[in-house]
Order: C-alpha cells, then structure tokens, then sequence
C-alpha cells in the first residue's frame, strides 16, 4: 500500500530528470495509446454490435424465408389434398371406380415430396393407395394418430407430428419418416355418402432438407417445432432423441413471434419466433451469445497489428515531434550550461517557437548587461586598487617625511627628547594605522586617531601656528569607514588654508550623526575660495602635481563613492575670507561588511 | 552513438513485431483450421457395412459439430483384418481411432501399446481394461431380455455362436446368472463353426427333443442369420435376441423375432467421436457430459412404433 502511495512520487522524480524530448515522447505517447486503446474499446463494442445486429438481421431473414419455404411446402401438400378431395374422391362413386389411377397421378407428379397417398373408410380399412403397396397384416389404423385427428376435427386437414410409416409391408427392410396430412373425407358409394380419411404422407426428408440448405449460411441453428412444443425438425434431433441434448422447446412454444434473449443450459443465448401460418408450426432461430465472438482469430491478429503499428508510428511521430519541439530548448539549455561554466563569450542560441526565441534573446540581453556589469565591477575594482595605491603612496609622501624627520632631528639636537618622542610615536602610529595590515575599512576611532596623529606632527612642524577643535559624537567612533579619508582633508587644511593665512589658524574636526547617516567635517578658518573652485576639487583629477601631499580631495571623494555608492563622499561648503568646510558623507556601517576588519593591535 | 542505439532498438522490435504478426496471419492455426487437420479413423467388424448405420450416423453427428472431416467406416471380420486396416489408418495419417473389437482378448495388446501413441476409443465392445470402451450396459441389457424370456412357457435355448466379443461373454454371464436367478433352465446351443450357422439353427430347431419354445441369440449378426433360419425351420419358436441392424428390425416388424434388446448405438458414435476428439485434444475434457448412459430398450412388435421407441430404432436418413 505505502508503496503504491509513493508510487507517483517516485515516477515524478524519476521524470523530472529525463529530457524535456522524452518527457514530450512520453506523455504525447501515452495520451495516444489511451486515446487510441479508448477508441479501440469503442469501436470494438459498436463492431460487436453491429455484427450482433447484422446476424440477428440475417438469421431473421433466414427465418422468414424457411417460413415462407415450409408454408409453400405445406401449400402444396395442402392443394395436393385438397385437390384429391375435391376434384376426385367428390367426384367418383367408389362402389364402380376405382381410385388408383388418379391417385397415382397425383402421386408421380409430386413423387420427390410425397411417400404415399392412400384412402381409408371410416373402418380403417384401405381403399386406395398410391403407391400400389399391400398393407401390414393385423394392422389397426384407426388407433394412429393421424387417424383419430382426422375424426376429431372434421372441418381441417392435419399436419403430424414426424412419425415412422406403419402402413404397407416393405420387403426393403427400411421404414419410412413421414409427416401425414389427414383429413376427414366424404367418400361415395351408390349415392350414399360415408366417412373417409385421406392421408398424404409427406416425406420427411422434404422438411429436413428445407432447413439443412438454409441452416448452412447462418449462426447458431434453427429448429421447428409444432404447436404444442413438438420438434418436428432439429439438427441434432437425434441427440434429442438420446438425451444427449436438451432443447428448450416447450418454452420456445409459449413465445409470439419476436426476438427473445433467454439462459438454456447454462448458456445464453438469442431466440427468433417465427410462426407458420396455418399449421402453427413455429421455426426457432438459436444463436448462444458465444457465437456472435467465433471465428475472431484472424481478426484479432489484425487488430493487433494494425494497433501495434500504431503505437510504433505513434512512437516515432511522437518522438520526431517531441525533437522539433525540445530542439531549440535543447540548444539554448546548451548555451546556458556553456554559461555556467563561465563561457561568458560564447553566443547564446536564439531559434525556434517564438516563446524560445524570445527567452534566448533575452538570455543573451541579460549576458550582455552581465559582462557590462562584470566589465564596470573589474574597472572598478582596478580604479579602487588605483585609488588605495595613492593614498598610501600619499602617506610615505617623501617631502613630508623628510621634514617630519628634520624636524624630529631638530628636537633631539635641542634636547626637546620627550617632544621627539612624541613626534616619532605619532609618526610610527601614522604609519602603521596607514598600513593596517593590509586592510581597507577600520573604525571611526582609528581614523580619528590617524588624522590627530597627523596633526600632532604637523603642528609640531608648524610650531603651533593653528590650534585644533574636535567636537566629535563619541556613539560613531565604533562605525566603520574605508582608511585614509581624514587625513588628506586636513593636509589640505594645513596646505592651502593655515599655512596662508596671516594669524592663528584653527582647524576643527566635527562627528555626528544626522539622518542615520555619519558625517564627519573638517573645519578651517582660512581664505576659503569660490563654489565653482570648491565643486571643481571633486570633478578634477588627481593633482599630484600640487602642493602638499599631491593626494586631492577627489581621491578621497571617488574611494568613498566606490565603496559605498553615489549618494557618499565630499561635499565642500567654502566662503572667501570665512574658510572652508570638507564634509565626509558615510553611510552608519557598524559591520565591517565590505572586508572582514582586522584591527589587531590597532589602539 | 545513443541516439543510433535507440534508433537500432526500434528498428529491430519493429521488424519482430512485424515478423511474429505476418508468421500468425500466414500459419497460425485457428481452431477450425486445427480441427479440420485431425483425422478420425473407425475400424468396425462385420461384413455389412449397413448394420453400423446408426452408429456411422453418431460419428457423423459429432463430427459435424466439431468441424471435422466424417471418417471413412472401414469393417474387417477377423481380428488380423482389423489390426491391419488399424495399421493402415495410422499409417495414412490417422490421429485417433475408434475400434470396435471382434476379438478383445486378440486386439487388446496391439490396442494398448497402440494407445501410447495415439488416442484410442472402443465403441461397443472393448478390448481389456485399460482401454475405454464406450457402450451400454450389456450386463443389464442381458438381464432385461432374460426376465422377459423366462415369462415364456415352454423350452428356452440359447444359441452361441462367436464368445470372442466382450459383449457377447458379459451377456452371455448375465443372461445364464438371471435365467438361473428365474429358475429356468436353459439349453445351450453351440455352433459348430464347421457347420453352415443357418442350417444349424434350422436343423437344430426341426430336431430337438424335446421341442425348442424360444430361441435366444445374444448377437446381431447371429440373430440375422436365425432370422431366416426360423422360418425355415418351420417350426412355431420364438426369437429373442439382441440386435440394432434394420434386418433384425425388420424381422422383428415382420413377427419373425418377438422381442429384441435394442441399445443406442447412434449414441454410442456420437460419445465415442466426442470421447476421442477430447483425447486428441480437439476439444476440453470438460466439454465432455462427465457421465453419461447409453439408451437402451426391449423392443416388441407391440411397441416398435410407439414416439420414444421409433425414434430409438429407426434412423433418420
């Protein structure tokens, strides 16, 4: 049972990893073989009911026609009784005429139908008798039974049941089987009127041939029966007659004429009635249901190979279909497994139904953007990497190392140790937070480190000519921000605005958070200089060539945008006379997301 | 490469497909045709062929229903007559036989070995016990016509001629026990194969003292023979005996013989073609009546003509 439950399951799975071709092949296939076996089922259900209707049709044909065959037969059996009767035992005075001739007559021209024809008076005794033959010693007919039905009812003549003859000797030791025609006659002596019987002996033969040349072309058998349920005829009459065979003919005697389905036997089979006039004999038509389906063999082998053959075309068909329609699925899965494995330059596969046709073009659409991205990904990475290689070539700038160690000379040749420590500290923490081994994005706190060790030197080397303010929110000290960014504001500061300016400069630096967004500005109460110069220092290149580091705010600006997009970087609010404001814009990034940050031994 | 593999698959269950249907539309054999290939031989004994016309029409009869060609009867009078023309039939392609044997005690041998390979049916009279013999119950049948004797007054005697046939000896017992059962003595007549059976009949019957009253044959080829041999004889005895030929059926409605001890033997061919065709396998063993009883009456010239009984003695040709 479970296994049946996992049945569908397990088929699913299995489909799910074949070809779109074969899945195509295969239901295609089976919704055809179900179709065609449907088909196959109808079909062979109305065949079989038609051929049930046409044999039905057929035998029924058959039966009118042995009706009409045994009425004629009878007719005639009739006329050549009716026609003795009237025309000569009416006519002749049997005390002076002697029958025989007439009789004879009537018997040589009806001779293949006709065993004998003889007349009895009401005593039994014979008169007349063609042919001639001398009647059995002791023999008694008024106890036959054609003679009693002929005195029972005097109007009609009476047809028999078939019986043996028992009437004359017969030196050729055979008896014959007869159906006796009796009818009560006038019979004439002298004017005087008595009772008669006339019997025509019908030969039996006559009956059985009738139906053994019709019964041949038809199914089943038929049988004829008399009023009362009687066989008169069967093919297997004899097996009747042995108890070798039943017949359910008493039964089919209590049928009218029509069609009956009934169970003899433990056989089902299908009845047709048909009753002959005047006699009420009735003929049975017998068609046991096995045999509407004999004689199919060749036929099945047919069906079965035109079925078969169907299904091998159906299956190539189908698998032909299923290539035209899996092809270009087939040819664009191939472009994109090239794809996958990192073809990015090889063509993708544009053909086939409009539906395929489209998904490779935009398949190719998306690989193109997707190299044009990858393109703008390896130009930015190389313009990053440029990017940091400045900076840190900014930090070892030779000119400001040299007077950073002049200077620190200087204190030493003054004895000003602890100032030259210090300045030698800050030096060695500038540089090592520059370098940070290695890693790009730090804390806030560093960076602010980094830029306050800068300014102990250079206001060492400036001789305290500007003093510094920071006013920074403690809370964004613990972000993060790429290296490096601070530092070149204030070299800036130092360079273009204190070192110009006549009095006390002051530079201040200010964090804080605004819009959750962290912003960090560097401060100076320099010259300051007009907007358009102020935006030109973030669209101009690098100016190495300039005073100073050679490091410009540009560089700074690009870094910040790279690593953290378009609405991050520089903004620069400067006023001439009043000073200039460096704003660094950075989004809150308390997760070093960009690069795994590694401060180490980074105070 | 797979897809020529599976294109060569398809290729070769097509042509198998193709071949096994044009092999069964050529020679696959339907049961018609099955049947129409199996042939029936029937070896009878006698001289006269028209005495196993009855017989000869329940062969026919089964034969018809089972779509087979109706055999050809042969008849032979000996038993080495019977054993050659049953060697000729297998030999012209026979493939089941029907026997009636002349001799059971001298065929019963030959028979048996013959029925390891192909099926073998005794109709009538047998030839030993391993070999089924389909016929009515002599036995009983010899029991009915001796009741019947022994109401006779006057001296019974019985006539033997031929004790080779099963039939004969299982009448022959059945009578002598029933007539003894009666307390009626009996006389037996044994025939001299010398002497001409004819005028041993009449001779006897002119001769004997004292004065035979009824005469018994348990034969019908003897009781034809005492058929005209009683007139003959002209004396005033009565003719019982057992018989199924249209001369013993003719005596009997000539008053010559008064009763006789007539069984189905239109039955007994229909059964024995059936039986065989079961062994042949022409058709199921179930489609055979699991049992069956052969019909069998005494037959007088009182009641030869009543419905049941004329439909049992006379054929309808």
């Amino acid at each position: 049972m479970s296994f049946l439950k996992s049945l569908p399951g397990k088929l699913l799975s299995k489909t799910r990893a074949r070809s779109i071709q074969l899945m195509i092949a295969i239901s295609f296939t089976l919704v055809a073989v179900v179709c065609m076996v449907l088909m196959g089922v109808v079909l062979y259900i109305q065949f079989t009911q038609n051929l049930r209707q046409t044999i039905m049709q057929e035998n029924r044909k058959l039966v009118n026609q042995i009706a009409l065959n045994i009425n004629s037969y009878n007719t005639r059996m009739r006329g050549i009784s009716d026609s003795m009767y009237y025309n000569v035992i009416k006519k002749t005075d049997l005390s002076q005429q002697n029958l025989s001739r007439e009789m004879s007559l009537y018997y040589e021209a009806n001779t293949e139908s006709l065993v004998s024809i003889a007349l009895y008076d009401a005593n039994g005794v014979l008169l007349s008798a063609s042919p001639n033959a001398t009647p059995k010693n002791d023999l008694n007919v008024t106890k036959q039974e054609w003679f009693i039905r002929a005195n029972s009812i005097i109007e009609n003549p009476h047809f028999s049941t078939p019986h043996v003859q028992n009437l004359f000797e017969d030196s050729s030791q055979r008896r014959n089987w007869v159906i006796s025609l009796s009818r009560m006659v006038e019979l004439n002596k002298r004017g005087r009127t008595s009772r008669g019987v006339l019997l025509v002996d019908m030969s039996y033969s006559g009956i059985e041939m009738i139906f053994q040349q019709m019964s041949g072309a038809t199914a089943g058998y038929i049988y004829l029966i008399d009023k009362n349920g009687e066989i008169i005829y069967h093919p297997k009459q004899k097996l009747i007659y042995s108890g070798l065979f039943n017949e359910n003919n008493l039964a089919a005697a209590e049928y009218a004429d029509g069609i009956y389905s009934e169970t003899f036997a433990d056989v089902g089979r299908q009845v047709i009635i048909k009753t002959v006039s005047y006699t009420g004999w009735k003929i049975v038509s017998v068609i046991p249901n096995s045999e509407f389906n004999v004689n199919f063999s060749q036929m099945r082998i047919l069906v079965y190979a035109v079925v078969g053959l169907m299904i091998f075309l159906i299956i190539l068909v189908n698998y032909l279909i299923s290539s035209w329609v899996a092809g270009p699925i087939k040819k664009l899965d191939q472009s994109v497994k090239n794809l996958e494995n990192g073809s990015l330059d090889l063509d993708i596969y544009i053909g086939g139904p409009y539906e395929i046709e489209h998904l490779g073009k935009t398949i190719r659409s998306t690989v193109n953007q997707l190299r044009k991205l990858m393109d703008d990904i390896v130009k930015e990475q190389e313009q990053k990497r440029k990017s940091e290689f400045s900076a840190l070539q900014a930090q070892i700038n030779p000119h400001f190392l040299y007077n950073t160690l002049d200077s620190i000379v200087w204190m030493i040749e003054s004895d000003r140790y602890r100032e030259a420590i210090s300045m030698v500290t800050a030096l060695a923490r500038l540089f090592r937070i520059s370098l940070s081994k290695g890693n790009t994005i730090i804390t806030i706190r560093t960076e602010l480190q980094h830029a306050m060790d800068y300014l102990h030197i250079q206001s060492i080397r400036y001789k305290n000519k500007f003093t510094v303010e920071t006013n920074i929110d403690p809370y964004i000290e613990d972000y993060y921000t790429i290296k490096l960014i601070i530092q070149p504001l204030l070299e800036n500061a130092i360079y273009h605005a204190i070192e110009m300016m006549g009095g006390d400069g002051v530079i201040s630096i200010n964090g804080y958070f605004m819009n959750d967004d962290i912003y960090i500005e560097v401060k100076d109460n320099g010259l300051g200089m007009l907007p358009e110069k102020a935006e030109s220092l973030l669209e101009a290149e690098p100016a190495a060539e300039k005073k100073g580091s050679g490091f410009g705010l540009k560089n700074v600006h690009q870094r910040i945008q790279l690593y953290y997009g378009q609405q991050y970087g520089l903004e620069i609010d400067s006023e001439i006379d009043v000073g200039t404001i460096v704003r660094i814009h950075l989004p809150a990034n308390k997760n070093a997301d960009l690069e795994q940050v590694k401060e180490g031994g980074m105070a | 490469m797979k897809k020529f593999f599976g294109l060569i698959i398809y290729v070769c269950l097509l042509v198998c497909f193709l071949g096994t249907i044009v092999y069964l539309l050529l020679y696959g054999e339907d049961d018609a045709s099955k049947r129409k290939s199996a042939g029936i031989s029937v070896v009878l004994y006698g001289t006269d062929g028209d005495r196993w016309k009855q017989l000869e029409q329940g062969i026919g009869q089964a034969c018809t229903e089972l779509g087979i060609e109706k055999p050809v009867i042969t008849i032979a009078d000996s038993p080495g007559r019977q054993l050659s023309l049953i060697q000729r039939e297998i030999e012209s392609g026979a493939k089941g036989v029907i026997v009636t044997a002349i001799d059971g005690n001298a065929l019963s041998p030959y028979l048996e070995e013959l029925s390891a390979g192909i099926p073998v049916v005794m109709a009538k009279d047998g030839a030993g016990e391993k070999l089924t013999c389909i016929t009515a119950d002599d036995t009983a049948m010899a029991r009915e016509l001796a009741k019947s004797v022994a109401l006779e007054e006057g001296s019974i005697a019985l006539l033997v001629g031929s004790n080779d046939r099963e039939s004969v000896k299982k009448r022959y017992r059945a009578f002598l026990s029933q007539m003894e059962e009666s307390g009626r003595e009996i006389i037996v007549l044994e025939h001299d194969e010398d002497v001409d059976l004819k005028s041993f009949i009449a001779s006897r019957l002119a001769i004997y003292k004292p004065a035979i009253d009824v005469l018994v044959v348990l034969d019908n080829d003897i009781l034809e023979i005492a058929v005209g041999a009683v007139p003959a004889s002209m004396t005033e005895v009565k003719l019982y005996g057992f018989g199924n030929s249209a001369k013993v059926v003719y005596g009997l409605d000539r008053g010559v013989i008064e009763k006789i001890m007539f069984q189905n033997e239109y039955a007994i061919g229909y059964i024995s073609a059936m039986t065989l065709a079961a062994r042949m396998g022409i058709i199921n063993k179930s489609e055979l009546a699991p049992s069956y009883e052969i019909q069998y009456s005494l037959v007088s010239r009182e009641n030869m003509f009543d419905p049941e009984i004329e439909r049992l003695v006379f054929p309808i040709l």
